[in-house]
C-alpha cells in the first residue's frame, strides 16, 4: 500500500494539487509563529548579561544559519531521490531548495557580521561558523550556476544532482578541515553563540523563531517547485485542466 | 521474427535532441550482408540516430527500442584522432581501442591497401582532410566490427578513394557485415555495384519518419539466403510478429498497449524482448583497459614534451611573482611559503587537467571510447594517473628548489615537494572531475570556478598544515584524502561525460 | 552602529529577502501561467502525455 501512496504522491498532477493545499497552512503558520516568536524575541526575553541589546540578532542568525544547513540536506535528499528513480517532482524539488538556501545562507553571512561588529569589533571575523557559511554560499551558488547552464533540462537535472551530492559529501569535510584551521592558527577562540548563556525563555523563543523560518521556506519552495512542475510540463494534459 | 540475420533491430524508437522532437516511431531492421540508407535534410536526425545506435542500449528498466547483434563503427564527424600523432602509432593505438592486438605487419598492410604508405611517418595533422578520412576508413575496415554507422562518408573522398569504399564495403557485405549509412547524395550513384545490397531506405524529414524497403533482388549475399524463407519479402513483416512474441511481464510500458496494425508501421509500445544474447559490453579487462588510456598518454606526451613542461613552469612563474607582490621579508615569506605554493599548484591543476580533455573531447576521440565499449570510469581513471605522473609529479619535483627562493631550509625543501606530490593527486583528480564538467559548455567556467573553492579547501588547509608544526596527522589526511579522491572522482566524472557526450 | 539599529537592519534584511522570494514565484507563476495560456489547444495526438521512459524522449513532452 505504501510504494503506491509514495508512487501517486509523486506523480505530478497530484503533487501540483497537493501543494495547493498545503502551501496556505504553512504560510499562515510562518506568519503566525513568525510574529510571536518576533514579539518574544524583541520584547518578552531578558537582556544578556554580557552582550547587552544586540545579542537578539541571535534570533535571526540561528535560524537562518540552521535553514541554509536544513536546505541543502533537503535538496541533496531529493538529489538522490532523482538520480534513483528519474522523477520529474524530485528535480523540481532540487531546484526549488536552491535560491531559498543560497538567501539563507547569505542572511546567515550578513547577519553574523553585523552582530560581530558591536561585538568584537570587526565586520568580519574567522570562525569556524561563518567560515562554514561562506563555503556553502559558495556551493549554493556553484549549483544554481549548473541550473542554468545548458539548455536541455533533463540532463541539467542529473548533473544538479550530481553535484549536489558531490557538495554534501564536502560538507562534513570542510567542517571538519575548518574547525582544525581554526585551532591551528589560534585564530577565533571566540565563536558565535559561545557568550551567550541560553535560558528557557531564549531557548522557546528560537524554537518558535526556527519554526517560523522554517514554515516559510517550506512555503516558498513548495510554492516555486509547484510552478516550475507547471511550467515543465506544460505540453501535457493535465497542465491544460490547471487553467481557469 | 528477428531471426539470426538481423544484425540490428528498431522499433518505434523516437529520436530527440534537447527538447526537439527529431522523429517518431522509427522502425526498420537491417538483415546481414545489406545496407540501409539514410536520408534526409540537415538537422533532421540522421547524425542523432547514428551516434544513438552506437551506444550500448539503455538499461533493462525501460522499454528496450533497439537491438543489435554486436557493437557498431561509428564512421562519423570526429575523427577519433590526435593531430600530434604519427600516423603510424595513431592507427595503431585506434585499433587497439577496438581490441585488435599490436601488429606492425598488419598497419604496415593497411597503409598500403589505404594509399597511405608514404604518409606513415607524419603526424596526423600533416594529412589532408582527404587523407584522414582514408585513415579513418582504415580503422573501420580493421575494426572487426559487424555493424557500421557511416555518417556522410562521401565528403572529401576522390574517385580513387570512393572506389576503395566501394570494395571494402563489398567485403564487408561478404563477410556478413550490415551498414547503415547517412548519405547527402544517393549512394546508388556514386557506388553502383553496391545497388543490390540494399535493403531499404529510411527517410527522416519534418519529424516524421518513413521506411522504404527495396524488394530482395537475386544478388545475395551467402548467409542472407539460408534465412531467405524464413524471413519474408520485406523487412515490415520481421516486425510484425515480434510484438506477438513479445511477453506481455516483459518490457513495462506505461501506455496502454496498442495492437500491431497489419501495415506494422505503428508500433506497439511495449518494445522488444530483453537481449537474448548480451551484448559484449567490455570485451577487454579493465586493465587492459588502462593500459590502453595510459599508453595513449604516453605517446601523446612523447609527441609534444613541452606539455609536460607547462604546469610546473606556471607554477614557478606564480610563484616568483609573489615576493615582488609581497615584499622581501624573509619571515613573512617563510610564513607565507606553503600557502603560496597550494594555491599555485592548484591553479596548474585546473589548467592542466582541463587540458588532457578537452582536446580529446573536440577530436571525438571520447566519444569513439564510448562507442568501442571502453569505461569511461577507467578512462577518466587513466587520466587522473597521467595527470598525476605527467602534471603533478614535476610540478612537486620543481617546487623543491623553488623554495629555496622564500628561504625553506633543508628538511622543510624535502617536505614540501612531497606533500605537493601527495596533495597534487588530489587537486588533480578534483580538476579532472571540474574539467568533465567544463565540456559540458562554454559558461561551465563560472560554476567551476564557485565550486573550486568548497571543493579544494579541505586540501589547501591540510597540505599548508603539513609545513607547519606537525605533520603526521596532515600527512595521513592527505593521504586517505588521496584515496578517498581517486576512489570516487573516476565513476562520478564518467557520469558527467556520458552526459556530455549525449 | 549601536544595538537597536543592528537589529533593525538585520529584520529589514531577512523582511526584504522572504519578500524578495515571494515576488519571484509569484513572477514565476504568471509567466508560467501566461504560457500555458498562450498555447494552442492540443493537437490530437494522444500517445504525448505521460511519457513512457523512451531514453531518447524528453519527459516533458
Amino acid at each position: 500500500m505504501w510504494p503506491n501512496f509514495i508512487l501517486r504522491q509523486s506523480s505530478p498532477p497530484v503533487f501540483f494539487r497537493n501543494c495547493g493545499k498545503l502551501i496556505p497552512w504553512c504560510a499562515g503558520l510562518a506568519i503566525v509563529l513568525g510574529l510571536i516568536g518576533l514579539w518574544y524575541a524583541l520584547v518578552v526575553t531578558p537582556t544578556d548579561a554580557q552582550q547587552g541589546e544586540v545579542y537578539r540578532v541571535l534570533y535571526l542568525h540561528v535560524p537562518t544559519a540552521w535553514m541554509s544547513m536544513l536546505l541543502y540536506v533537503v535538496a541533496s535528499l531529493y538529489a538522490g531521490l532523482h538520480l534513483i528513480f528519474r522523477a520529474p517532482v524530485a528535480a523540481v524539488l532540487m531546484r526549488a531548495m536552491l535560491p531559498t538556501g543560497a538567501w539563507m545562507t547569505a542572511l546567515a553571512l550578513v547577519t553574523g557580521s553585523l552582530w560581530g561588529k558591536p561585538t568584537w569589533g570587526t565586520y568580519w571575523i574567522w570562525d569556524a561558523r561563518l567560515t562554514f557559511e561562506l563555503l556553502l554560499l559558495f556551493i549554493y551558488l556553484g549549483l544554481i550556476a549548473i541550473s542554468s547552464l545548458i539548455e536541455d533540462e533533463r540532463k541539467t537535472d542529473q548533473l544538479l544532482a550530481i553535484f549536489t551530492l558531490v557538495g554534501l559529501v564536502n560538507i562534513p569535510l570542510i567542517y571538519f578541515s575548518v574547525v582544525f584551521w581554526n585551532t591551528l592558527h589560534q585564530g577565533a577562540s571566540l565563536s558565535m553563540t559561545g557568550a551567550t548563556r541560553i535560558a528557557p525563555i531564549m531557548k522557546m523563543t528560537l524554537f518558535l523563531c526556527v519554526a517560523a523560518t522554517w514554515l516559510a521556506c517550506a512555503a516558498i519552495a513548495l510554492a516555486r517547485a509547484r510552478w516550475s512542475l507547471l511550467a515543465r510540463e506544460r505540453d501535457s494534459v493535465w497542465a491544460r485542466a490547471v487553467l481557469p | 521474427m528477428s531471426g539470426p540475420c538481423a544484425v540490428l533491430e528498431v522499433q518505434g524508437l523516437t529520436l530527440a535532441r534537447g527538447h526537439r522532437r527529431l522523429a517518431d516511431n522509427v522502425s526498420f531492421a537491417l538483415p546481414s550482408g545489406r545496407f540501409i540508407e539514410l536520408r534526409g535534410p540537415n538537422g533532421s536526425g540522421k547524425t542523432t540516430l547514428l551516434r544513438a545506435l552506437a551506444r550500448a542500449p539503455s538499461a533493462a528498466r525501460e522499454p528496450i527500442h533497439w537491438r543489435v547483434a554486436s557493437r557498431g563503427f561509428y564512421f562519423g564527424h570526429g575523427s577519433g584522432f590526435r593531430p600530434e600523432i604519427v600516423v603510424r602509432t595513431q592507427l595503431a593505438v585506434s585499433l587497439a581501442l577496438y581490441g585488435a592486438a599490436a601488429n606492425a605487419a598488419r598497419d604496415q598492410a593497411l597503409l598500403e591497401r589505404f594509399g597511405l604508405s608514404r604518409q606513415a611517418n607524419l603526424t596526423v595533422r600533416q594529412l589532408s582532410q582527404g587523407q584522414l578520412r582514408r585513415l579513418m576508413l582504415a580503422v573501420m575496415c580493421a575494426s572487426g566490427r559487424k555493424l557500421w554507422l557511416i555518417d556522410e562518408p562521401l565528403n572529401a573522398l576522390d574517385g580513387a578513394a570512393i572506389a576503395l569504399l566501394q570494395t571494402i564495403l563489398l567485403e564487408h557485405f561478404a563477410q556478413g557485415g550490415a551498414v547503415l549509412v547517412a548519405t547527402h547524395r544517393t549512394f546508388e550513384q556514386a557506388l553502383p555495384a553496391l545497388d543490390p545490397y540494399c535493403a531499404g531506405v529510411l527517410l527522416l524529414e519534418a519529424g516524421r519518419s518513413r521506411w522504404q524497403s527495396t524488394q530482395e533482388t537475386t544478388a545475395q549475399s551467402p548467409l542472407q539466403s539460408a534465412a531467405q524463407s524464413t524471413q519474408g519479402t520485406t523487412a515490415q513483416s520481421a516486425l510484425q510478429s515480434t510484438p506477438q512474441s513479445t511477453d506481455p511481464s516483459g518490457a513495462p510500458s506505461f501506455d496502454a498497449t496498442t495492437d500491431a496494425s497489419p501495415a506494422g508501421r505503428s508500433p506497439t509500445e511495449t518494445g522488444l524482448q530483453p537481449q537474448p544474447v548480451p551484448i559484449e559490453e567490455n570485451p577487454r579487462s579493465n586493465w587492459q583497459q588502462l593500459r590502453w588510456t595510459l599508453n595513449r598518454e604516453r605517446v601523446l606526451a612523447l609527441a609534444r614534451p613541452q606539455d609536460l613542461a607547462w604546469p610546473s613552469v606556471f607554477h614557478w612563474m606564480v610563484v616568483t611573482l609573489f615576493p615582488f607582490a609581497l615584499g622581501s621579508d624573509p619571515m613573512l615569506l617563510e610564513r607565507a611559503a606553503g600557502g603560496i605554493f597550494w594555491i599555485s599548484a592548484l591553479l596548474a591543476s585546473l589548467m592542466g587537467a582541463a587540458r588532457l580533455f578537452e582536446a580529446d573531447f573536440e577530436h571525438g576521440v571520447l566519444a569513439d571510447c564510448q562507442h568501442a565499449g571502453l569505461s569511461l570510469a577507467w578512462l577518466v581513471f587513466g587520466k587522473i594517473l597521467a595527470g598525476c605522473l605527467l602534471i603533478g609529479l614535476p610540478l612537486g619535483l620543481a617546487s623543491i628548489p623553488l623554495g629555496l627562493l622564500f628561504g625553506v631550509r633543508d628538511g622543510g625543501l624535502w617536505i614540501l615537494g612531497g606533500s605537493l606530490c601527495l596533495g597534487t593527486v588530489s587537486l588533480i583528480a578534483g580538476s579532472c572531475l571540474f574539467a568533465t564538467l567544463g565540456l559540458m559548455a562554454r559558461q561551465a567556467q563560472l560554476v567551476i570556478c564557485l565550486l573550486a573553492i568548497p571543493i579544494f579547501v579541505p586540501l589547501l588547509i591540510f597540505g599548508t598544515a603539513v609545513l607547519t608544526g606537525d605533520a603526521i596527522g596532515p600527512v595521513l589526511t592527505l593521504a586517505s584524502l588521496a584515496l578517498l579522491a581517486l576512489l570516487s572522482v573516476p565513476p562520478i566524472a564518467a557520469r558527467v561525460l556520458t552526459l556530455a557526450l549525449e | 552602529m549601536n544595538a537597536t539599529e543592528t537589529i533593525a537592519v538585520c529584520l529589514g534584511l531577512t523582511l526584504l529577502v522572504l519578500l524578495i522570494e515571494v515576488l519571484a514565484v509569484r513572477r514565476l507563476r504568471q509567466t508560467t501561467l501566461a504560457q500555458l495560456g498562450a498555447q494552442e489547444p492540443l493537437a490530437s495526438d494522444s500517445s504525448s502525455g505521460t511519457a513512457s521512459a523512451s531514453e531518447w524522449r524528453p519527459h516533458a513532452e
